[in-house]
Parts: structure tokens; sequence; C-alpha cells
């Protein structure tokens, strides 16, 4: 990519006019469209987000001979829609594997956690765990970005929109696309 | 092209320095944009999709989550971008998502954009540049857009580019117009000024203006040729002013030539006379030229045969030449004349001119009457002398006859007379041996006397006789010998003859006598002189002998000397010169020619105390020219006299070319007993080697010594034989080593011989010595004193073999008391004489000496003593100088024989 933008730089000054494009695009935009089913695109954000991040600290984030572990923390509101929809749907090209976990401990293998509402005592804990452990967080509950998850989903304007929060993914040891960046609410 | 031909050179130039600069440019130009072109492509289709990459990346996530209102933000922030002319979206599912247009863009229907949607690719279609691009991330397909974008870019580059283009070719023409402008000047200036040099030349005239030949260029080279061009036509007109003024002098000669010619000459042009010459004036009576210039032929000439007009003047041809006799014709006042044409029709420079040259006959034709008239009168006279000439010729044949009867008889007179002579000197030569063996008895007679008479007065008589019969033998023997030749008998024999042994044997011969004359006999003869050849030797030696013998007898002081030379004719032949050369009393210029003449000594010997016969220089020529030689002679009275033999051709013999004479050594034939000794004593090494060297060659064993001393210690050991004393010798001279010798106890009374250079030094009583041997040793000097003095020990092979055929067959017939006086006359007197004989070597005294001995064979019949004499006298006709010597010497060896004899008969 460094390469891609040199080219253009090193060619003529109208690229200048290119970079200048390149970088209003990180100006980010809120608006996400609404989906008509929220939970079944809650879910399947889960795995958009996937293809923009990787973990540098954390190989087994990025192991592609194992199953990517999805774990589920608190009280379960989706029902049976992330084994549904995880049945047939991969992350990473990696078969996924749903586990609906209450304690920490429990999110030893984990890749990814979903943390419910529920979670919201434990969620200084999880993140915490998490960002030691290089596990993936994620929300659907107003504040939890702020208090150190990773990406937490919320609706405006009855659109399902994402916010992340950037240095705990650091902490974490992700690495997260500037084009999901672009898409999304930057916490700090 | 053809306006191109009618400017000047200049001009051309530039014309063609711009065209080629223009078209250079136009062509690089061309190239130029051809390449811009190219690349200005390129680089709109690189941007073009690097702008759709850059605008399809930031789709994905647009088109990951539905974003439609994302799509139109980013369409929002391409608005500055001014060639994007549109964009259109569609979704992984192929379904359009979102698009943007510009209010400038001008769809075209034609374009269906969805189907190109699903290519990745790009293409120019209605001034747009149209980019269809998949967008994916991460291998994944997130959907496709297309892009429009203007291509007036490219347009204005272009037309850019043009009046860049544009605006070159100017600059470049007018460059190249400055620059044409000031480099034809270095081509059409050398031109130029060749042509103002050419044009000075032709306006003078003058051929010695040159052109600056400085250049080294193509212009220096036009100058140069242009130069000798010059030259040449300056050669020329100088040629052609020599050739005009030569015509110019030939056309006035040739013009004196006709106008002075005493033949009448006529020039006729078309029938008409254009030109005439004096004589034929005066032949027809002409005063003025005018008068006949222009004249018809028919005006000028008239007679009355008209069939000569028409073979003289018509139907010619060019360079035919015709005569025309018996031509009558009238001059101006009509006096008759005859004359003989001759026309010539010449063609010169495309006019035909005919010539016509007269001459006038009449008194020719009326001499020739009267020539006729002669003629018969002189006929007549022929017939009568006629008859007058055949009747002397009847005479002059009869004495003719008469003539002829005459010359044979002198043929047979002359054939007699020749007969006569051969009878005359086979005559001379029968009585001259008749009367050559009185004569010895007379002689041998006479010498007999000397021992029997004493009175002074009588010997003085008896020498006159000895003397005489000497003389007549020695006349008589030349007579033989002249007889011989002219009798024909004279046989040319050639044989292998070593040419420098000759030289040397002769020089031997006379050694002894020119050492008594106190003269100086020398051989000069080239280093490389081919040894051996085939030559007459016997003669060779007489013609030799002959000459030398001659110098001898009329040198008394200074030299003899034979200077041989020769030249190669072939490689296997060559000329052989002799030349005997003598500083005696020459000859007189009156008498040279006659010394070849028999008997002619007397007319040009001026000492009547000279000896001779007169013929030896006789016979010599006759040898000479029998031998396919010459002889002459060159003489100064009282300085010398040079006699020089040529012979023509003498076959060499191939296997030996060169003598080495240098190296080769004259071996004496004789040796020693091998027990023979000899002492040396000499201080000077160098001496005592020399006469080693010698001694040894004769078998003798040499010791040597340099002081009384070591002489004798060297008697005490060894009994010698022989003993050599230098006369000088520094702490005792060799006359008191002898006497301290002769005192020793050892000494065994062997001979003690003095050898020393002096030539005062003689034996006496006072010295101590046997015998004088003189330096520088001569070889037969010292082998006669070997043979004196070693006796039988000294052994001579030939000798021997001689001795061997003394065979007495039947000594029984031998008379005792003729056997006795054989013995006491070769003891008394011929062993005396043969030894002398043998040492001087007078060739007359040794045939005077045969003839002695032959007179007495038939007297004694013993046949050895008859070999002895034949074998002598075999070896003296053939010239075999060293056989008879050795014959000479064995003279004792027959007496000790016939004492053998005599002792045998006595124990019988």
């Amino acid at each position: 990519m460094y390469n891609y933008f040199q080219n253009i730089a090193n060619n003529n000054c109208n690229y200048l006019v290119i970079i200048a494009f390149f970088l209003l695009l990180f100006i980010p935009n809120h608006a996400i469209s609404q989906e008509s089913d929220e939970s079944t695109l809650v879910i399947a954000y889960l795995e958009r987000f996937t293809r923009f991040i990787e973990n540098q600290s954390n190989a087994q984030f990025d192991d592609k001979a194992k199953g990517f572990n999805l774990y589920y923390y608190g009280n379960n509101t989706f029902g049976n829609r992330f084994e549904e929809i995880f049945a047939t749907q991969k992350i990473k090209n990696r078969k996924v594997n749903i586990r609906f976990v209450d304690k920490i401990e429990e999110l030893k293998d984990a890749h990814m956690v979903f943390i419910a509402k529920s979670a919201e005592r434990d969620l200084d804990k999880i993140v915490e765990y998490a960002n030691k452990n290089g596990i993936l967080t994620t929300s659907y509950s107003n504040g939890f970005a702020k208090r150190g998850v990773h990406i937490n989903l919320y609706m405006q304007d009855l659109k399902l929109k994402f916010e992340i929060n950037h240095i705990s993914a650091k902490k974490g040891g992700f690495n997260i696309s500037h084009l999901l960046l672009s898409k999304a609410r930057i916490i700090e | 092209m053809k306006s191109l031909t009618k400017l000047t050179i200049s001009r051309k130039l530039i014309v063609l320095i711009t065209s080629i600069t223009m078209f250079s440019t136009i062509i690089g130009m061309q190239l130029v944009q051809m390449y811009e072109r190219d690349r200005i492509e390129k680089y709109l289709e690189y941007e073009n999709q690097l702008l759709s990459n850059l605008i399809g990346e930031f789709l994905v996530t647009t088109l990951l989550f539905n974003d439609y209102e994302g799509a139109l933000d980013i369409f929002k922030k391409t608005e500055f971008i001014e060639d994007l002319s549109a964009i259109v979206v569609y979704d992984a599912d192929g379904n359009f998502f979102a698009d943007y247009y510009k209010q400038s863009f001008i769809p075209n229907n034609d374009i269906d954009i969805e189907s190109i949607s699903k290519l990745d690719t790009n293409f120019v279609a209605d001034n747009y540049i149209i980019v269809a691009h998949q967008i994916e991330y991460n291998d994944i397909f997130y959907g496709s857009l297309v892009i429009f974008s203007e291509y007036n870019k490219f347009n204005i580059w272009k037309d850019q580019l043009r009046v860049s283009i544009f605006l070159i070719l100017g600059i470049v023409l007018i460059i190249s117009v400055i620059l044409a402008i000031v480099l034809q000047r270095l081509i059409s200036k050398p031109i130029t000024d060749l042509t103002k040099i050419a044009l000075k030349v032709m306006r003078t005239g003058d051929f010695t203006i040159r052109a600056a030949e400085n250049r080294y260029d193509e212009a220096g080279i036009l100058n140069r040729t242009f130069n000798a061009m010059l030259r040449t036509i300056a050669g020329y007109y100088a040629e052609r002013e020599e050739v005009e003024q030569t015509l110019r002098d030939n056309e006035m000669r040739y013009r004196a030539l006709f106008d002075y010619s005493p033949i009448p000459i006529f020039l006729f042009e078309s029938d008409k006379c254009t030109m005439l010459n004096f004589s034929a004036m005066q032949l027809f009576k002409i005063i003025e030229r005018d008068d006949v210039i222009g004249s018809h032929y028919n005006e000028i000439f008239k007679s009355d045969k008209k069939e000569h007009y028409d073979y003289i003047f018509n139907n010619r041809t060019v360079n035919e030449r015709r005569v025309s006799f018996d031509f009558v014709i009238f001059d101006k006042f009509n006096n008759r004349k005859y004359i003989e044409l001759t026309s010539m029709m010449v063609h010169t420079n495309g006019i035909v001119s005919l010539i016509i040259m007269c001459m006038d006959i009449s008194e020719k034709i009326h001499f020739e009457s009267e020539i006729l008239k002669m003629n018969q009168e002189l006929e007549n006279r022929v017939k009568q002398r006629t008859l007058e000439l055949e009747t002397t010729m009847k005479q002059l044949n009869y004495k003719n006859q008469l003539m002829n009867l005459k010359e044979i008889e002198l043929n047979e007179a002359k054939d007699e007379a020749e007969r006569a002579n051969r009878i005359k000197s086979e005559f001379i030569a029968n009585i001259s041996h008749e009367i050559r063996t009185p004569m010895n008895v007379i002689k041998g007679y006479s010498e007999m006397l000397f021992k029997r008479i004493s009175e002074p007065e009588n010997i003085k008589i008896l020498k006159s006789i000895v003397y005489s019969s000497e003389t007549l033998l020695s006349i008589i023997n030349d007579i033989l010998d002249l007889s011989k030749i002219e009798a024909g008998k004279l046989v040319i024999s050639p044989k292998i003859v070593d040419l420098v042994v000759t030289f040397f044997e002769i020089q031997d011969m006379f050694s002894s006598r020119c050492h008594d004359k106190n003269l100086t006999l020398s051989f000069d003869f080239p280093q490389d002189l081919p040894a051996q050849v085939m030559i007459d030797g016997t003669r060779l030696n007489q013609i030799l002998f002959n000459l030398i013998s001659n110098s001898i007898k009329f040198t008394e002081r200074g030299y003899i000397k034979v200077i041989c030379s020769y030249e190669m004719l072939t490689p296997e032949s060559m000329k052989l010169r002799l030349t005997v050369e003598d500083t005696g009393i020459g000859i007189k210029p009156e008498n040279i020619n006659y010394i070849f003449n028999a008997f002619a000594q007397e007319r040009w010997q001026s000492k009547a105390s000279q000896l001779g016969t007169g013929l030896g220089l006789t016979i010599t020529k006759r040898f000479v020219e029998s031998m396919n030689g010459e002889i002459s002679v060159v003489s100064r009275e009282n300085e010398g006299t040079a006699f020089t033999v040529v012979f023509n051709e003498v076959a060499i013999l191939p296997n030996r070319n060169t003598v080495k004479f240098l190296t080769e050594e004259y071996k004496p034939k004789y040796y020693c007993e091998h027990s023979c000794k000899a002492l040396i004593i000499d201080d000077y090494d160098l001496n005592r080697i020399v006469l080693k060297d010698k001694l040894e060659e004769f078998g003798i064993q040499v010791f040597e010594a340099h002081d009384l001393k070591s002489s004798l210690e060297a008697i005490k050991k060894n009994e010698f034989d022989i003993i050599f004393i230098d006369l000088v010798i520094p702490e005792n001279d060799g006359n008191e080593i002898a006497k301290q010798i002769r005192n020793s106890e050892f000494f065994n009374n062997c001979p003690l011989i003095v050898y020393t250079a002096s030539l005062t030094f003689s034996l006496d009583e006072s010295t101590n010595f046997d015998d004088l041997l003189t330096k520088p040793i001569k070889n037969n000097i010292l082998l006669e004193l070997i043979k004196k003095h070693f006796g039988s020990k000294l052994h001579h092979p030939h000798i021997e073999e001689e001795q061997m055929q003394l065979e007495y067959k039947d000594i029984a017939d031998i008379d005792d008391k003729k056997l006795d006086e054989l013995i006491e006359l070769i003891q008394t007197d011929w062993a005396t004489s043969a030894m002398e004989l043998s040492q001087s070597q007078i060739i007359d005294d040794i045939r005077n000496f045969i003839v002695t001995l032959k007179s007495k064979v038939d007297y004694f019949s013993i046949q050895i003593f008859e070999q002895y004499t034949l074998g002598l006298e075999k070896a003296a006709e053939e010239f075999e100088i060293n056989r008879l010597k050795y014959i000479l010497n064995g003279m004792t060896s027959l007496r000790d024989e016939l004492v053998n004899i005599r002792n045998l008969r006595g124990d019988k």
C-alpha cells in the first residue's frame, strides 16, 4: 500500500489531487444503513469487522489452521441466531465455534467475545482480560466503547452503526484497517 | 527541378543544406510526436486506472455495509478532479449501487455500462477514457465500478505539441539558412575564384596565371588540375606556334621549290588553272601569271592529239600518276613543242587538285634520232671489235694451257723438293747418328789421352779436340731433334704431369749451375694452380730446360725467374702460360726476329765464348707449336729477356684440382737403415728442428744437443753414424766442439759435418770437420751428402729395382780382359763423370756421355753394361731428370756388380 501511494506521489503533481481525495475519505461517516433484522445484522457485522482486523500479538487470532472461537458473554438475548448464522458463515474463512460463557476464565480460548448488556458488571475485567490475551471484544450497548470494548454497535437514525475504541484496540494488539475506521465513530 | 539547374551553385547549396536540415528536423519532430503520443496515452491510461483503483478501494466498506450515502460522500469528494466526468458502481451481485455524473458529461446510449462493468478494461470512446474496475479486497469481490474521464488533456497536449513543432521548425529554418549561407562559401568561393582566374586567362591570353594550390580538398585538386591544364595549353600553344612556323617555313620552301623548279608545273582545280611556276611560264612563253590563272586546261594545252588530253585530264583517281609521251603542244607564239606530261591527282582538305608537270622533250626527241644513228655506227664497230677479240681469246686460251702445264710441272717439282727435304732430314738424322758414334769415340779417347800426356802444348791441343767434339756432338744432338721434327717423327704423347713437381725437379736440376754462376732461379706460380694436367711431360721438360739453359747461358748476374699463370677455359681445361725471365745480356732489336731460326745464335750472340748450336730455341719453338702452343719473346739489350710459352688448351685432371704444394713435402725416395743415428749440435732450436725433420725423412734416428756438454753426453750414450755441428755456437764454436768430440774416448770416428750459412767458410786442415753443408739446406745437397757418408746403409727401392734388372744372363760369355778394361774405365773415368753429371745435370753433357757409353757397348758386349746404357739413354730421351740422376749415381753399383762378376768367374 505504501508503494502504491509512493507511485502516486512520484508520477505527477496531479496525484496530489488524488491524495487529497484519499485524505478526505478518513473523515468518518456515521451513517450506517438500517437492517431489517437487527439481530441478524448485528451478528453479520461481527463477521464483517474481522475482515478488517488483524492481531499481531495473538497468533491464534489469525491461525487459519484452527477454528475461530466466538464466545458470547452474559445473558443470551439473540436466541439461537448465533448458531444459525455461523453454522454456514465462516470468519476469516474458518469454522466458527460459538460458546456462551459467563466467567472470565472461560474466555481462555476465545478469539472474539460479544459482551451482552448483562455483563456490564464484569466489563472492566473482561476488557482487561481480553486486552491481555488478544481477544477482540464487541458489544451492542451504549457506553461500552468508552469503557474499553473494542467495537460497540449502536443504533442511530434507525441505522445500525458502530464505534471503535482505537486505543483499547491497540492495547489488545489489534490493527484495524483504515477502511473500517473510516466507517466507524472513533472513541478516544 | 529545371528551375533548380538555373540557380547558381551557392544558391543550390543554400537550398540543399536548408532542405536537408528541414527534412531531418521534420522527421525528428515526427518521431518525437509519435513517442510523446504513445507516452501520454499510456500516462492517461495509467492515471485513470489508478483513480479507479483508489475509488474502488474506498467503496469496499461502503458496498460491504451497503452504505449508499457513504458512496455519495466519496463521489462528492471527487468533484475537484477535473477530468473525471462520471462514476457508476455496481454491487457484488451486479446490481446498480450508486452513480455520479458531472453536468458536462454527455452520456452515450450506445455504450452499455452494465456490461462494461463486468470487465476489467479501459478504452477511449467519444472523447472519454472509460475504465471498468472490479472492486476486491483481500481476495473478496465486493462489486465493480466504471469511470468516465475526459480526453481533453490529450487534445490540449497535441495542440501544444503542434505549436512547439512549428516554432522549432521556424527556428531551425532560420538557423539552417544562415548556416547554409555561411557554409556554401566554403565550396562556392574556390569555384568563384577559379572562374575569375579562368576569365582573366581568357581575357588576357596569359597562360602563366595560376590558381592557388594551397588547399588540400577537391577545390585544391581542381585548382591544381586547372593549372596543369593551363600548362598543357601553354605547351600546346607553343607547340602549335612552332608547328605553324614550321608550316610557314615549309610553305615558303615548297613555294620556292615550286616556283623555281626547272620542271614546268601547273595546278588545276575544277579544270581551272590556279597556279603555275616560272618554268611553266617560260615553256609556254607566258609573261603574266594572271593571263593563265583561271584558264581551262584546254586553253593552255593546245594539241592536235585530243586523246592525250583525255588520258591526262579525265577520269582521274586520287594519287594516280599518269604519264603521256609524245605530247605535242603549241606555245603562245604557236611554236610546236614536244612535251611529256605527268599528271597526279591529289586530294587535300576536300579539294581535288590536278598537278601537271611538263617536260620539254623536243631536244630529247632530236637527240634520240641522233642516238639511233650513232647506235647503228656503234653496232658496226662492236661487230668488228668482237671479231678481233675472238682472235685474241683463242691466243689466250693457248697460253693458258701452256700455263697449266707449267703449274703441273711446278707442283711435281714442289713434291719432289718436299720429298727431297724429307730424305734430307732422314739422311741428316741417320748421318748425325752415324757421326755421333765416332765422335764419341774421338771424345772418349781424347779424354783418355789427358791422363797419358803431360806436355802443356799437347794438352792444349787435346782440350781443343775435346771441346770441338763436345760442340759437334751437341750440334748433332740438336740436328737430330730438328730433323726428327721436320721428318714428321715427333710424336706428342700427353701424360699425367704434376706441374709443381716438374718445377721443383727443374729447379733442382739447375740449382748447381745457378749456384756456380751466383744466379737465383725461382719459380713463381699461383697457389691454386691445377696440379695434375695432361701434357707431354718430356717435351715440357725439354722446353723449360732449353729456355732456362739459354737464360743461364746469357746471364752473368741477377736472376732467372719462371712465372707460371693460367686461365680457365672450361672446368676441364685451361690456357697455361710459362714465362722464363732473366736479367741477362738481352737481344738486340734487329736480331729478335731471327732468334727462332735454325743456327741463328751466331747472328745475335755477341760473345764468342757462349756455347750452343743455335738450334735450341728453334727446337723449342717446334715443340711448343706441336703442343698447340705459341712462343714469344720480349727483350731489352743489356737488361734481360723474357720468353713466354702459351699452351692454348691443357686438359686438367678432374679428381685433383689444386695442388697443396705448401703442405706437400719433397720427399726423397731414399731411406737409411733403421739403426742409423745422427746427432745435431745447434743452440738454435728452429735450426735443429728443420734439419731433424729432413734427416728423419731418410729414416735416420736423430738426437739433439745444444752445447758441448750435452754433445759429449750424447756421444757417451749413443754411437752415431753422422754428427752435424753448427759453426756458430755461443760458448764453444762448432770447430772447438768438433775438436772436443774427436778427442773424446767415446767418439767412433763418424763423419763430422759442419753446417753453416757462411759463404766464406771452407774446409781446410785447421778445421775439424769432414764435410760441409750450407744453409739453407737443400734436399739434393743433403741427399748427396748422406749418400756420400752413409754408403751402403742408404737404400733406394727404385734403384734397387733397376739393379735387380741388371742380371747377368750368362757370365761365361764375358771376355775377362774386356771386363777388367770396363771396370778400369768405370773406376778411372766414368764413375767420376757420372757423379759430376748427376750433380751438374747438363743434359747436353749427359747425352754426350750416353753416346760415349753406347760407343763401347758393342765393343764390351757385356749385357748389364748394355742395359745400364739403354736405361740411361731412355731416361735422357724421356727427360726423366730424377731417373737420370739415379742411374748416373748407380754407376758405382754397376762397377760393384762387374767386380762381383769378375770374382764369381774367378771362383769358378
